[in-house]
């Protein structure tokens, strides 16, 4: 098995200035980040959850705003860091009584939580937040990763992913492998080996491409013969979950070969709900955020340009706006010739 | 009264340390010594990192101060601080320029509990001192609650001031503030853990004035088996906090989550209230009930004497039923019959009701007297199973009595009408020896019939029907019986061939007795079968100009079908329903249409009478029947289907019948109550909800316990 992997971008290094313009990052707080430090999930009845936090996180130190990063910081901890294991609960719904209704976590969302403070840690110089942020990478590597045809890979949260009466399993995301995250915990906690979670991730991406789409099902497991099939009980489909693959993908630097079944399932109009074993296109996924992930896609397969409608933030929604932040500051710190005037 | 407590959690063994600064004399020679004195100053600003390092880095040696009955307690006394960091003061002069009083005082208390010894300003209103308009505008936010608010503002001020550094007070009333909130919603989701470890590492959350937080710990401990540090909490609270609401609550809450035992510690820091009475009066008395009724369970331990004692004090004050009523069934449960009699006496005078009368039936029936028994319960028989199926209890023991009484015709009536609507084929039986023994084996022979339908495998029945079917020389029924149930039945197999070794009929023939058999006759006259029979077969012109002399038994096949026809419905009127069958098959036979036309609607509703739907439709469809009597046997075999389909928990089908039925009739109340049964039991609240609503509504009370059931699971399902 050969991990391929090009030598990842620096993102957001102690003294980098932020590439997140000053007017995107206005309109996407006033869209989507309350006063008291809550990120909505406007499409979702405005319910937050330890994703939309953990973006947050991750979004205000890349846009250097510390008192952004302290508000979402504070409702974080204070309103979904409350498992006894030191984890987030998921689900926290403003309209809910206690709010946190789901207390079971959500294994990205640690991730991103984490990584946002590790990232907060290097950038102000903040031992705290570099110590929270080692505390849950810790507490992640000590009870969300599981063996699964013997690879290492995240359990997607503590309850109901790996104890099925029939004993199919463990149900996997491979949208949970935030590789740049992965990267900054095995700085944090050299004793878990981030390393090998970080190529099964690469794995079972690798592996869904011998499926007729190549895309591997937002949901799923791995057969007796470690081949790729959506879960059970799941949808059958590649969609919201799995878009964000090839972001991360490019964000670390991944190998570009392993972006193309995404970009081949995707066109001008965007990206498509798809069911990965049939190719059925399910329903458009079209905002320009998401766009902007095949136009990026496109820059690196082919060397074209993005167009000029997708080069600044259009704050659609939540999700959307979050992913297309993410993209440009990949593409402005790493992919400036993709975001320059195209030749006519 | 200034009063912090402190909670250091260690190494398992978790250690609670008080610093009650207004017990400091009473207190100064416990254990300070050994822990040291544990001062405000060295809680820490920030939450420390979790429990693990706690648990691992923090063990304590376990003091056992016994302080007011509450062990494993380490009272420390506060020394003055020594080295006081400097008292922020801006609030508390932003709050006193603003007028704003509340505010004031709590920030007084916030700022005194921080700092011991502190004493505030003579002068807040002092012109010289000039407050940080940003720091006032943090300390607003705050006060406010909106601590992200505050995290946000201290960022924004060092961006723009780098030589900015928050003090000590804001970072740690922030720090403090945050884990309140993060105290809260742990408990809101049983994180336990969690509650403890902020507990543990912020001791200053836990005061009388955050009343609310020491709850939650104490819930905290309660719920991951820590029972004896859940009574050190609230004991702290009782031993230390005053407001009198606030300790009727806590105990409240420690009743729901601890066991009897641990609470006696707790009603121990009981205090006088003004008036004079005990201010737990009410809780003691709410305990006692508990203990009463849990008594009552399986494997439930004998109640307390002073509990008994206290609960008949106030029965007796109160003239309170319910109370009567616990302590009547407490009576029985350790058969002292005769008081649990007296209790339940007077629980009917207070209240005369079905709860009552179940309770007074119950014990006459332990007393032996089903008589009076079944009299007590036959006004409640209908109000719900339970007390429907003690009254069949009470008929059934009052109709084996031995020796045999005579039992009144109006009250062999309601037994016979109870009976037949319960389809309960233990009572059936008995009226089968009560016929038998008063020398009606025709009778007998129906009942031990109707008690065979109903419970196939029911022996005593059986050999009831074998011994009545051999009193009326029915030698083939006799033999039939032998060959079926022989094997399974010594008594069956060798009935009328070994008369030495075989068992006697039970209960022993009674020599005949001519006034009790009128009676039994004239009951049995007076028996109601299924209401929707009832108006059928009066309906029958045959059946008013049926033969009245039935009564001795005559083999079917030896009548004329048109004999056979009147006999038939004669039988019918008598509920015999099983003889009849034999009668109306054999006048299917006849050649005139009319004759088959009325044996086939006679044969379907003893069919229908029967419990047998199936076969009813059957015969039904044998002849033509005219419109109206088809209507009139569509309904009876619907209901008669729903019935039995509910009967046997088949809801689905029980509901197609109903709505069969409703093509040709309006659901009628208890019809109705049974559909919305069906739909509760199929997990259709909203629907049944709906039906028992109304039903209700009508003043159908059979209707209301179903309504609250629909309720509760409709309740259930949403909070899902």
């Amino acid at each position: 098995m050969s991990l391929v992997l090009t030598i990842a971008a620096g993102v957001a290094g102690a003294n980098a200035a932020s590439v997140i313009l000053a007017d995107e990052w206005k309109s996407y707080l006033q869209g989507f980040v309350t006063e008291d430090g809550r990120v909505v999930d406007t499409a979702n009845n405005g319910i937050s959850h330890s994703e939309s936090q953990g973006y947050g996180l991750v979004l205000s130190v890349l846009a250097d705003d510390r008192a952004t990063f302290e508000r979402v910081w504070s409702f974080t901890k204070t309103e979904l860091m409350v498992r006894d294991d030191g984890l987030a609960g998921w689900r926290w719904d403003p309209a809910a009584s206690p709010n946190l209704t789901d207390a079971n976590n959500a294994t990205d969302g640690d991730i991103l939580i984490a990584y946002g403070l590790a990232l907060a840690g290097d950038a102000w110089s903040e031992t705290s937040f570099t110590d929270r942020a080692r505390e849950i990478a810790t507490t992640i590597g000590s009870s969300m990763l599981v063996e699964a045809h013997g690879m290492t890979a995240i359990l997607p949260g503590a309850a109901g992913f790996n104890d099925r009466a029939d004993g199919v399993g463990p149900v996997l995301n491979p949208s949970y492998w935030v590789f740049e995250a992965l990267t900054a915990f095995a700085k944090l906690d050299p004793s878990i080996d981030w390393n090998a979670v970080s190529e099964t991730g690469i794995e079972l991406v690798r592996r869904a491409r011998l499926s007729k789409t190549g895309l591997p099902p937002d949901w799923l497991v791995l057969n007796d013969d470690g081949t790729v099939r959506p879960a059970p009980d799941f949808p059958i489909e590649f969609g919201y979950n799995g878009i964000r693959i090839p972001l991360y993908m490019m964000r670390a630097g991944i190998n570009p070969v392993l972006l193309e079944p995404f970009r081949q399932n995707s066109d001008a109009e965007g990206l498509y709900k798809i069911d990965p074993l049939t190719g059925e296109r399910l329903e458009p996924i079209s905002e320009p955020g998401y766009r902007l992930i095949v136009a990026a896609m496109d820059c690196i397969s082919n060397g074209t340009v993005v167009p000029e409608e997708l080069r600044t933030l259009s704050p659609t929604s939540y999700y959307a706006a979050t992913l297309q932040l993410l993209t440009l500051d990949y593409l402005r710190r790493s992919q400036p010739s993709c975001m320059t005037q195209a030749a006519s | 009264m200034r009063i912090i407590v402190y909670f250091i959690l260690a190494t398992l063994g978790i250690i609670i340390g008080y610093s009650a600064y207004a017990q400091q004399t009473s207190q100064s020679h416990l254990g300070s010594a050994d822990v040291g004195p544990i001062l405000i100053a060295q809680a820490p600003s920030q939450p420390a990192p979790g429990v693990t390092t706690t648990l691992e880095t923090a063990p304590a040696s376990p003091i056992s101060a016994p302080v007011a009955g509450t062990p494993p307690v380490a009272t420390t006394v506060a020394a003055p601080a020594a080295a006081s960091p400097p008292v922020d003061e801006t609030a508390l002069r932003y709050f006193a320029r603003q007028g704003d009083t509340a505010r004031m005082q709590a920030e007084l208390e916030r700022l005194r509990s921080l700092h011991p010894g502190w004493e505030p300003p003579t002068n807040l209103l002092s012109d010289e001192y000039v407050p940080d308009a940003d720091i006032v505008r943090i300390w607003d936010l705050f006060t406010a609650g909106d601590y992200a608010g505050v995290r946000a503002a201290l960022a924004t001020k060092q961006a723009a001031d780098p030589n900015f550094v928050p003090s000590d007070d804001l970072l740690k009333s922030l720090a403090l503030g945050e884990s309140a909130l993060r105290l809260r919603n742990a408990s809101d989701a049983k994180q336990y853990e969690t509650v403890i470890s902020v507990a543990a590492n912020n001791p200053e959350l836990l005061t009388c004035e955050a009343i609310d937080n020491l709850w939650r710990l104490a819930e905290a401990f309660a719920n991951t088996g820590n029972n004896q540090r859940a009574i050190d909490a609230y004991a702290y609270v009782l031993g230390n906090c005053d407001d009198p609401a606030q300790r009727y609550a806590t105990v409240q809450k420690a009743i729901e989550l601890l066991d009897r035992a641990d609470l006696q510690p707790l009603l121990a820091l009981e205090r006088a209230g003004p008036d004079g009475i005990s201010e737990f009066a009410a809780l003691r008395l709410d305990l006692a009930r508990r203990a009463v009724a849990a008594s009552l369970e399986d494997d439930g331990e004998a109640p307390l004497p002073d509990d008994i004692a206290l609960l008949e004090q106030t029965a007796r004050d109160g003239d309170n039923a319910e109370d009567m009523r616990l302590l009547g069934w407490s009576e029985l449960a350790q058969k002292r019959n005769d008081a649990g009699r007296r209790w339940f006496e007077a629980a009917m005078e207070a209240d005369p009701s079905a709860e009552s009368a179940q309770g007074l039936g119950a014990a006459l029936l332990d007393l032996g007297d089903p008589q009076a028994a079944e009299a007590a319960i036959a006004d409640y028989a209908d109000d719900n199973d339970q007390i429907n199926g003690l009254y069949l209890d009470a008929s059934a023991a009052l109709l084996a009595l031995q020796p045999r009484i005579e039992v009144e015709s109006g009250v062999l009536g309601r037994i016979v009408s109870a009976v037949m609507a319960a389809r309960r084929a233990t009572a059936a039986q008995e009226l089968g020896w009560y016929a038998y023994d008063f020398q009606q084996p025709e009778t007998a022979v129906e009942w031990f019939t109707l008690a065979l339908r109903w419970q196939s495998d029911l022996e005593p029945a059986a050999y009831g029907l074998m011994v009545a079917s051999n009193a009326l020389g029915d030698a083939a029924t006799v033999e039939s019986i032998r060959t079926q149930w022989g094997p399974n039945s010594a008594r069956i197999a060798s009935f009328g061939r070994d008369s030495g070794s075989a068992a006697p009929p039970v209960p022993q023939p009674r020599p005949v007795h001519q006034a009790s058999s009128a009676s039994v006759v004239r009951a049995v006259h007076l028996s109601q079968p299924p209401t929707a029979t009832t108006q059928a077969t009066t309906g029958s012109s045959q059946s008013s100009s049926a033969s009245r002399s039935c009564t001795k038994f005559v083999p079917a096949g030896s009548l004329s079908s048109g004999a056979a026809l009147g006999h038939g419905w004669c039988l019918m009127q008598l509920n015999r329903p099983a003889q009849a069958v034999d009668h109306f098959n054999r006048a299917l036979q006849s050649g005139s249409e009319s004759t088959r036309s009325d044996a086939a609607y006679g044969l379907s509703l003893a069919y229908v009478r029967l419990g047998l739907a199936d076969n009813a439709a059957v015969a039904a469809a044998t002849a033509p029947i005219s419109d109206r009597q088809a209507v009139e046997l569509e309904i009876a075999i619907y209901s008669e289907k729903a019935i039995s389909a509910y009967d046997i928990g088949d809801y689905r089908r029980a509901l197609d019948a109903l709505d069969e039925r409703a093509r040709y009739a309006p659901e009628r109340n208890d019809l109705l109550t049974l559909r919305a049964w069906s739909y509760y039991h199929l997990k259709r609240y909203r629907e049944s909800q709906r039906i028992f609503e109304a039903v209700a509504a009508t003043g159908y009370g059979e209707a209301v316990g179903g309504l609250q059931a629909a309720n509760a699971a409709l309740l259930a399902s949403q909070s899902n």
